[in-house]
């Protein structure tokens, strides 16, 4: 019945049309490798008509006799064809070369034209950062923009990097950048929440222009973060991505003695007879304890993603679990999250949205206390070698024998017992949703409202086999932080003949609130049981609430003429509750300048030369990260006899101000043969000055240091970065991508009355003159041979005995920063076989080795526990011995001995994919995409760094948990 | 789909901005857990919880908490490093402290913050109203003995300060720097040892002149005994013999002082720290945190119930231990003779006199507040004060010490002394009632004596046994720290120190 009415239908609407109208049929191509395209629009010259092609590339479209079609594709040059009586056509689409420079790149509160931004902006793509083995994406931008310094704090998965932008930029406040998602501020380690699989771009806004839009918070750069969405008009997308795996310590030079070395030492230095009847057992066990110690570790992740959209209607949504076990016994990470989006044209003016992020990770973390032989990466060095740490079946000795050291040696087999532990569960939310009013064609206005929320449990245990006076006890600290935003954006955006405006004001509202508390209870019901309705006795609590606000208006304007002279003017006002009342707003600036000299005429033609732009730039950003409330008199609870105490903790400073930086750029963009080779050169100076620093007074004003605006530090250098598509042809293909940062850093000025910054005991020093992070130790000069004692070399180079801390020198060049780092990749593919790899660097960047202090040091403090395998050789043991190591019985101490180069060149990725060929694929009905490939990480590292891991973010190496290397194979699907 | 007014829209939108703007108040946050110093002295109540804050100086490990207890005697030659000890103090040890030396700083960072703490109680205190409801004259009270215990405070503190940095001597340049109101000024000059005598003396006269009876039974708060034993202390550094002897006798001549003179009550004193004869004063242990600051027999003994062999970080040498005669009812209470958890060959003497306080077991293991000022030593003071006055006050306080120590003491022994042999016992008696209460290296200064710390066994620490330490030796006066000298420009390190 139903077809019968429809026949009916069609024969009376369509009958009459078929005299006129065909059907013409169509395949569309990439111009470089034949492969379909899907999502091209096809459109019937001056008709409505239109239509796109599907995941084969096909498409299917009615026309009237003779007709003109159009392809176009984002990134592609559109095509115009006259198909003539055509009714099967053939379509080979080329990426547009000028439309490279049309691409819209979000600067934050706007987006530009690629060719009209003044700023410097490096732009990573999501692909570079998805699938990989770390827990928190950071880490994966490490060698890929130039002026990104990023470095592991740690090998615990989902810890977050160290990461600055062009140098460090502050002395006493915050140096991270700025991260922004999707508008919303994050701070660095939210991101061991946040799915990389959900990331489709990455912008990293580094000079004035790019940031002082971002006033008070813009002074250490600002990475934008802009999240996966649907597609409108498009057949639903499924995308799989998972891969499998494992992790094992990385490397480590340190060699420590084995049984018979250790013997013989213990006898040598009398502290075991020769003729020990033990000796003959003890040289039956020979465990090289860090092998015993760590232990490999697997890593899965999974997500699976939706992109879908209509006219009106686009939706993303995902769900990822990863999870990922660290290389100390007791370490795991697990992650679950899940992300919609839904953008909506809700009607012809107005659009609007919103985006979710729910995450959930539970992690068990091991003890990583640097300063500690508790921590597994010190104690794995520090257990005798005829010691076997396990019983037969596998499991933890309960008491060792021969590792005397207080605590430590319990450590493997309470922790694995489950008898202590910490653990972390942290939920976030992290959203926002927006109305786009068109209030004229050239006139929008934005609200969007987002909100970064955390809880945040942490908890510890100790059974009562271990914390016998309590009877077991536990703590647990929850804190919820909570980051609001409200942002009110006018833009403007129109082109009058030659000139073009891209303008924004707004108002921004920012609020947020931490707030935690903690408390302890102890003496359990039973042994097991570590929650607190088991304990009978609460012990203590304590808590606390901080408030942070900043209220915002901001304006900026680009204007371009024809399309070659471009300028942007930014202005921003910020008032924030963390300043002094004396000083609670202040004004940002800048100004960028930029000659796109491919649009001049006598370049527009020219072949080789596809893209050539030449930007400067100069204004004033602002750093607001030290704290909720340093400008306060503040009295803190101290209390005498139960009775309510309270003492002055810190000293007011009503005048205290944002951290300043004038930030300069100059830097040009140059493209060619159709971009397939582009360059971007820039050389910047930035001045941080008015640093809030820790100003040293005497201990009689009751304080050590008051808070105050002083000093100066300079970060200027050059970044260089090109990407090649060497070779790019339908069988093979290769890129090369580079780049390279050099940054010197300088303190210029710092209290006036003094020209070092306080701290002693550390030897890092900070110091008028020279970069921060300029090492100052002592010197070691010799061991004397006569007595086997140490000699060093006081302030004047003479030789002491006397080991002082007044002689300490700056060792000139030595600095725990890297003044020069970068990275490369290169991609190569035959016929959808290829390799990937993406190396990184660092040059000139010196750490302490303080574990190898540790292990070396030779007295009874440090007799029990294992010394490094030439100690024993090495060291004096008769008068006359020209020694490495001083006689047993040393004191010691710590100076330049311990000093070392820890440049790197570090094979962070080798990838070997195989892309499915796509005929293949077509046949099967079901996979638009198939990838499956094998990755390794930190296969190989070239340094000379003799201890732990080179790649360490602190000035002493001491115990770190060591990042690890993997393994890994995955499989990435779209069906 | 409903048509959404684009007028009524942008009229919402533009005054939602417009609200926003209002928000500028949000900008004045203040901290949730701490207050101005300004807000605290609108009431004597406020002023109260400052006193609080000023006690609680007490709790400081890096001051009487432990440092300031274990330091004199780990510095000279009551106390030997075990060879397993962890690496802390050994510089003190070793006689190696210079001015980046960790105890020292930490020492600085302590007590001139406290004095800091106590001018700006002295600053404000005139300046707390009286509010309605309050009567006039009790707060007026209130405030001038709150003044009292401040001032006396301040003393010990400043004394403290100069007992570790100072020459004992009138005539030398090299005092303390300090201020009697809050100071903002970065660099500040030594001033003399005279200056800073004169206002220690000062502020214990004016003190002694405001507090009255106030807490006169208290042992945890500053009171008219406390600033009697602490004027014979300061006077006794000073060799005014007499002054030191007339505050002494405030305390002598009251009868509920006095000595334990059975084994059962002197192990009070130290196991429970409870004695209204002997006890001036002591820090006040009232709850977990409090117990968590004292636990100096952690060091001393460390035996955790898990472990019962003690494992000490500190141990007394042997000769020492032993010259303590076994009737002496101090030999088993101040010594645990033990084999321990690291030296399993023969027993060592451990340190036993803070061996864990039973009611605080709970808090915290092995804590037990220091007795800060005792009986014993304002007698001991006496007793050698009186000995540049009248030897026969010295000889009849000897014996009456021994007496209560020792029982069956023949007193004869101490009526036949000479004057030179009498002087000696005074100072070995003085050594031995007052070991591990955070006097011998300062006595040793005093006295102008040096001493030898021998080699004795496998247990000591290789790298200690520093042999012979003269009386000249400039590590006497330890180093202003390094840290105070970088921004400090105006103050003199002590002579012999690098820098």
């Amino acid at each position: 019945m139903k077809k019968a009415l429809l026949f009916f239908l069609w024969v009376l609407v369509a009958v009459p049309m078929l005299a006129q109208q065909r059907q013409v049929t169509g395949k569309v191509t990439d111009t470089r490798d034949g492969t379909p395209l899907l999502g091209v629009t096809v459109s019937v010259k001056g008709t409505k008509a239109g239509t796109a092609t599907d995941v084969d590339g096909n498409f299917k479209i009615n026309v009237n006799g003779d007709a003109t079609l159009s392809f176009s594709f984002v990134g592609y040059e559109t095509i115009t064809m006259a198909i003539g009586n055509k009714s099967h056509v053939i379509v080979k689409m080329g990426p547009d070369a000028k439309t490279l420079g049309q691409v819209e790149v979000s600067t934050g509160y706007v987006s530009k034209r690629r060719g009209t931004i003044t700023g410097a902006i490096s732009v990573i793509d999501g692909k570079q950062v998805e699938s990989r083995p770390a827990g928190n994406f950071l880490h994966n931008l490490q060698g890929q923009a130039p002026g990104a310094y990023i470095m592991a704090a740690g090998g615990r998965p989902g810890a977050a990097p160290a990461v600055f932008l062009r140098g460090i930029g502050s002395i006493n406040s915050g140096t991270a950048p700025l991260y922004i998602v999707d508008g919303q501020p994050v701070s660095g380690s939210d991101f061991s929440l946040i799915s990389p699989d959900d990331i489709e771009n990455i912008n990293v806004l580094k000079d004035a222009s790019a940031t002082s839009i971002y006033g008070s918070r813009g002074a250490n750069g600002v990475i934008l973060i802009t999240m996966k969405k649907g597609t409108k008009n498009s057949r639903p997308q499924i995308d799989y991505h998972g891969f499998y795996g494992y992790a094992d310590i990385n490397r480590s030079k340190f060699k420590m003695m084995n049984t018979k070395d250790r013997l013989d030492y213990e006898v040598f230095i009398g502290k075991r007879a020769a003729d020990d009847p033990a000796i003959p057992e003890l040289l039956k066990n020979d465990f090289n304890q860090s092998k015993v110690v760590f232990k490999p570790s697997q890593t899965q992740s999974h997500q699976l993603n939706v992109k879908s959209g209509n006219e009106t209607t686009t939706i993303y949504f995902s769900g990822e679990y990863y999870q990922q076990d660290g290389i100390y016994f007791d370490n795991k990470f697990k992650r679950y999250s899940s992300r919609l989006a839904i953008d909506n044209q809700t009607t012809k003016w107005l659009k609007s949205g919103v985006s979710m992020y729910l995450a959930y990770m539970d992690e068990t973390t091991p003890n990583e206390t640097r300063n500690s032989l508790q921590n597994p990466g010190m104690l794995a060095y520090m257990l005798m070698p005829y010691e076997n740490l396990k019983n037969d079946d596998g499991s933890w000795k309960k008491f060792l024998q021969y590792q005397a050291y207080n605590g430590a040696r319990s450590q493997l087999w309470s922790r694995s017992q489950g008898l202590t532990g910490n653990a972390n569960d942290h939920l976030k939310f992290l959203g926002n949703a927006y109305v786009e009013a068109d209030i004229r064609k050239d006139l929008k206005f934005t609200s969007r409202f987002g909100m970064n929320l955390s809880d945040y449990v942490t908890k510890t245990w100790n059974a009562p086999e271990l914390a016998a006076a309590d009877n077991g006890n536990a703590t647990r600290r929850f804190s919820r932080w909570s980051n609001a935003i409200w942002s009110n954006i006018l833009n403007y955006r129109k082109t009058f003949g030659a000139h073009s405006i891209n303008a924004v004001v707004g108002t921004e509202y920012n609020a947020l609130t931490d707030y935690d508390f903690s408390t302890t209870s102890r003496n359990t019901a039973f042994p097991t049981l570590y929650e607190f309705g088991a304990m009978t006795v609460a012990n203590t609590s304590s808590g606390s609430l901080s408030k942070y606000r900043m209220f915002s208006t901001l304006g900026s304007v680009n204007y371009g003429y024809k399309d070659r002279y471009f300028a942007d003017l930014s202005i921003r006002r910020d008032g924030s509750s963390k300043f002094g009342a004396n000083n609670k707003w202040g004004n940002f600036w800048a100004v960028g300048l930029l000659w796109n000299a491919k649009n001049e005429a006598f370049l527009k033609n020219n072949q080789l030369i596809s893209d050539l732009r030449v930007r400067a730039s100069i204004g004033l950003t602002g750093n607001d990260d030290i704290g909720f409330y340093p400008s306060y008199s503040i009295n803190s609870k101290s209390n005498y006899e139960s009775k309510p105490g309270m003492v002055p903790t810190q000293a007011s400073n009503p005048d205290l101000a944002w951290e300043k930086k004038r930030k300069f750029n100059v830097g040009a963009d140059l493209g060619l043969l159709d971009n397939r080779v582009t360059f971007t050169l820039d050389y910047y100076r930035e001045l941080t000055y008015d640093m809030v620093l820790d100003v040293p007074v005497s201990y009689l004003t009751g304080f050590s240091s008051i808070k105050a605006n002083m000093g100066k530090m300079q970060n200027n250098g050059v970044e260089f970065s090109f990407k090649t598509d060497i070779i790019r042809s339908n069988d093979i293909n290769l890129k090369v991508t580079g780049n390279f940062t050099y940054n010197k850093n300088r303190v210029t000025e710092l209290y006036g009355f003094r020209d070092e910054l306080l701290g002693t005991g550390t030897g890092i020093l900070v110091k008028v003159g020279y970069p921060r992070g300029q090492f100052k130790y002592n010197r070691f000069s010799r061991v004397n041979p006569d007595d086997g004692s140490e000699i060093w070399l006081d302030k004047n180079g003479k030789e002491t005995t006397n080991y002082d801390g007044g002689d300490a020198v700056i060792l000139d060049g030595k600095n725990m920063y890297a003044p020069y780092y970068g990275g490369a990749t290169l991609d190569f593919n035959y016929k959808g076989l290829g390799i990937f790899m993406q190396w990184n660097y660092m040059i000139d960047k010196y750490m302490v080795n303080n574990t190898q202090a540790w292990l070396v040091w030779n007295n009874d403090s440090w007799f029990n526990t294992n010394r490094t395998a030439d100690l024993y050789q090495n060291m004096w043991k008769k008068p006359g011995d020209i020694a490495k190591y001083p006689k047993y019985g040393s004191s010691t101490a710590f100076d330049d001995r311990y000093v070392e180069n820890a440049s790197f060149l570090r094979l962070r990725d080798l990838t070997i994919y195989y892309n499915l060929p796509k005929n293949i694929l077509s046949s099967t009905k079901v996979f638009r995409n198939a990838r499956v490939y094998a990755r390794g990480n930190n296969l190989l590292t070239f340094t000379q760094w003799s201890g732990y891991d080179p790649e360490y973010f602190n000035n002493l190496e001491l115990g770190i948990y060591p990042v690890s290397r993997s393994y890994t194979v995955g499989l990435d699907l779209t069906f | 789909m409903i048509a959404i007014n684009k007028k009524i829209f942008l009229a919402a939108a533009l005054g939602a901005s417009m609200l926003m703007s209002a928000c500028s108040k949000k900008l004045d946050q203040l901290p949730t857990t701490s207050v101005s110093t300004d807000e605290i002295y609108t009431s004597i109540n406020g002023a109260e919880i400052a006193l609080n804050g000023v006690y609680s100086t007490f709790y400081k490990s890096d001051y009487y908490g432990r440092n300031y207890v274990v330091i004199p005697d780990l510095a000279a030659d009551n106390m030997i490093l075990s060879a397993w000890a962890n690496n802390v103090y050994n510089e003190i040890h070793r006689w190696a402290i210079h001015s980046g030396t960790y105890e020292t700083l930490n020492y600085w960072a302590v007590a001139y913050p406290a004095l800091h703490r106590a001018n700006v109680f002295l600053a404000n205190i005139d300046k707390v109203p009286v509010l309605s409801g309050e009567n006039a004259e009790a707060v007026a009270t209130k405030k001038k003995t709150f003044k009292a215990h401040i001032q006396a405070l301040r003393a010990m503190f400043m004394f403290d300060l100069l007992r570790v940095y100072c020459k004992y001597d009138l005539n030398d340049q090299l005092g303390l720097p300090f201020v009697t109101a809050p100071t903002t000024e970065i660099m500040h000059k030594r001033k003399t040892v005279k200056e800073t005598y004169d206002q220690i003396v000062q502020d214990l006269n004016d003190a002694s002149a405001a507090i009255g009876d106030d807490n006169a039974s208290s042992q945890t708060r500053v009171n008219k005994y406390f600033i009697a034993a602490l004027q014979s202390r300061v006077y006794l550094y000073f060799q005014k013999w007499d002054l030191a002897i007339a505050a002494a006798d405030k305390i002598m001549n009251v009868a509920t002082f006095g000595y334990e003179t059975t084994g059962a009550n002197l192990l009070k004193v130290w196991r429970d720290d409870a004695s209204a004869k002997e006890i001036i004063f002591k820090p006040a242990i009232t709850e977990v945190n409090e117990a968590k600051n004292f636990s100096i027999g952690q060091w001393l003994i460390n035996d955790d119930v898990a472990r019962n062999k003690p494992n000490p970080d500190f141990i007394a040498p042997k000769a020492f231990a032993e010259s303590f005669s076994a009737a002496d009812l101090r030999r088993t209470i101040y010594f645990r003779k033990d084999s321990v958890r690291n030296y399993k060959k023969d027993s060592l003497y451990v340190i036993n006199k803070y061996p864990g306080n039973p009611a605080y077991a709970s808090w915290q293991e092995k804590s037990n507040a220091p007795k800060l000022l005792r009986y014993a030593e304002v007698a001991l003071n006496k007793m050698e004060a009186a000995y540049y006055i009248d030897k026969s006050v010295s000889k009849t306080l000897l014996k009456a010490l021994r007496a209560a120590r020792i029982p069956g003491y023949d007193g004869t022994i101490v009526d036949a002394y000479d004057d030179v042999t009498l002087l000696n016992q005074i100072r070995e008696e003085r050594r031995k009632e007052l070991a591990y209460e955070g006097h011998r290296f300062f006595d040793l200064k005093r006295w102008g004596l040096g001493f030898t710390r021998n080699r004795e066994g496998d247990y000591q620490a290789a790298e200690n046994a520093v042999g012979e330490i003269k009386a000249d030796n400039y590590r006497f006066q330890w180093p202003i720290p390094q840290a105070e000298r970088e921004s400090n420009k105006l103050i003199d390190q002590n002579p012999g120190y690098a820098n």
